[in-house]
């Protein structure tokens, strides 16, 4: 799975975004997670927003093998959630059923 | 870890309260979510004394480098509880608590929602709240801006460089709240069509928004929405700590003090009746040397 997060030099949320995401992904790459910052004023950045639709900053992109979509986060992800995310997004989350009968 | 005094919020009341408890001498923490506050978002500042124009992130950068070059760190985390144990304070994060002598609550506002259905499902996709962050998307589209005040207007300007058309969308009958500086540049702009008397009743679209229908009948076909129709203060830390509020900000004295003692308040979550930059650097001006003061009492 790929985490792109799209930022831009005038978005005064997109510091904090990066520091949470940069915080978190390293845990997660020994399971098979990458990380990318997308900068929003590269051909990069402006062809991925196109394909992906993003319009806004800071917006976190979750992408699974063959870059497709997964789900997106708008705004500062909490350090929780993020989390959450990504485990599911990994397959690392049990759900609540094998949780409570194993 | 013990301070003498925590600072929840980094935006503009926080930070300069912190300048000044730094040149204080006290052990000094700033808390904050949002790193320079909701100035941070703002495209043009043309009333803060010094700079004739300047951006809000410039601004807020200028603001957290004096502080850092003091020495005071800033921690950039959510402040999730703050007790008072006996005569001090512990203030707890996800990660780690502090305690603390003195308090500063600095903690702002939330901006508000429209609180419409598919609000959430096409933030990102066409609802916006900050015009700073999102403006450069709308290149040649259609947009439009919900509110009448300063936000509002600035918010509509500042989309007037990327966007073709902008409508702002406000329920009033002209605009009473915003400077008449804004207010004749609006009117200039040919791009900006105002609308008055009007709210927006419903977000229309598939995967992204693509109309907004108002309550006096109209449908507007827009690429883009900008929220800014006000904020609320942050007060959830005040009331469960059982800080007096005053019409839901957090009620201060001359001194910022609150009710509760070692407690203090500055900045936009207060009971100021002026919300603006210079007056929450002021007031956390006169928190830091409240703070301060009673510090230096209570060593004598």
């Amino acid at each position: 799975m790929k985490l792109l997060i799209f930022v831009s030099s005038n978005c005064p949320h997109c510091p904090n975004a990066e520091k949470v995401v940069e915080k978190i992904a390293p845990d997660y790459y020994n399971y098979g997670l990458s990380f990318k910052k997308i900068r929003m004023k590269t051909s990069e950045g402006k062809e991925l927003a196109s394909k992906y639709n993003i319009m806004a900053v800071p917006t976190v992109l979750f992408l699974d093998d063959k870059n497709n979509e997964i789900q997106r986060i708008v705004g500062t992800p909490g350090e929780d959630s993020l989390r959450s995310k990504i485990e599911k997004g990994l397959g690392l989350k049990k759900s609540f059923f094998s949780r409570i009968f194993g | 870890m013990e301070y003498d005094l925590v600072i929840i919020g980094a935006g503009p009341a926080g930070l300069t309260a912190a300048i000044y408890a730094a040149r204080y001498k006290l052990s000094t923490l700033v808390v904050g979510e949002q790193i320079g506050g909701m100035a941070a978002e703002a495209d043009e500042i043309c009333n803060f004394p010094s700079y004739k124009k300047i951006i809000g992130i410039e601004l807020t950068k200028k603001m957290i480098e004096q502080v850092e070059n003091l020495g005071v760190e800033i921690k950039n985390s959510y402040a999730d509880s703050i007790k008072k144990i006996d005569s001090q304070f512990l203030v707890k994060t996800n990660s780690t608590e502090y305690k603390a002598k003195k308090i500063i609550l600095a903690t702002g506002t939330e901006k508000r929602k429209l609180g419409l259905k598919n609000e959430d499902k096409f933030l990102g996709k066409g609802v916006s709240y900050c015009a700073t962050c999102d403006a450069a998307f709308f290149k040649n589209k259609v947009v439009g801006v919900v509110g009448g005040s300063n936000s509002a207007l600035t918010a509509a300007l500042l989309l007037s460089k990327f966007a073709n058309e902008i409508y702002i969308i406000y329920r009033k009958n002209k605009f009473f709240r915003a400077e008449p500086k804004w207010v004749e540049e609006v009117e200039r702009n040919e791009k900006i069509k105002s609308i008055f008397n009007a709210n927006v009743i419903e977000l229309v679209g598939e995967n992204k928004l693509e109309c907004v229908k108002l309550d006096n009948g109209e449908k507007l076909n827009l690429d883009g929405l900008f929220v800014e129709i006000g904020s609320i203060p942050s007060v959830k830390l005040a009331e469960e700590l059982g800080i007096e509020l005053e019409e839901n900000h957090i009620k201060v004295d001359k001194k910022q003090r609150t009710n509760m003692e070692g407690v203090f308040a500055a900045g936009d979550v207060t009971n100021s009746p002026l919300k603006q930059i210079i007056v929450a650097c002021a007031q956390g001006a006169i928190a830091a040397n409240s703070a301060y003061e009673e510090l230096r009492n209570e060593t004598t």
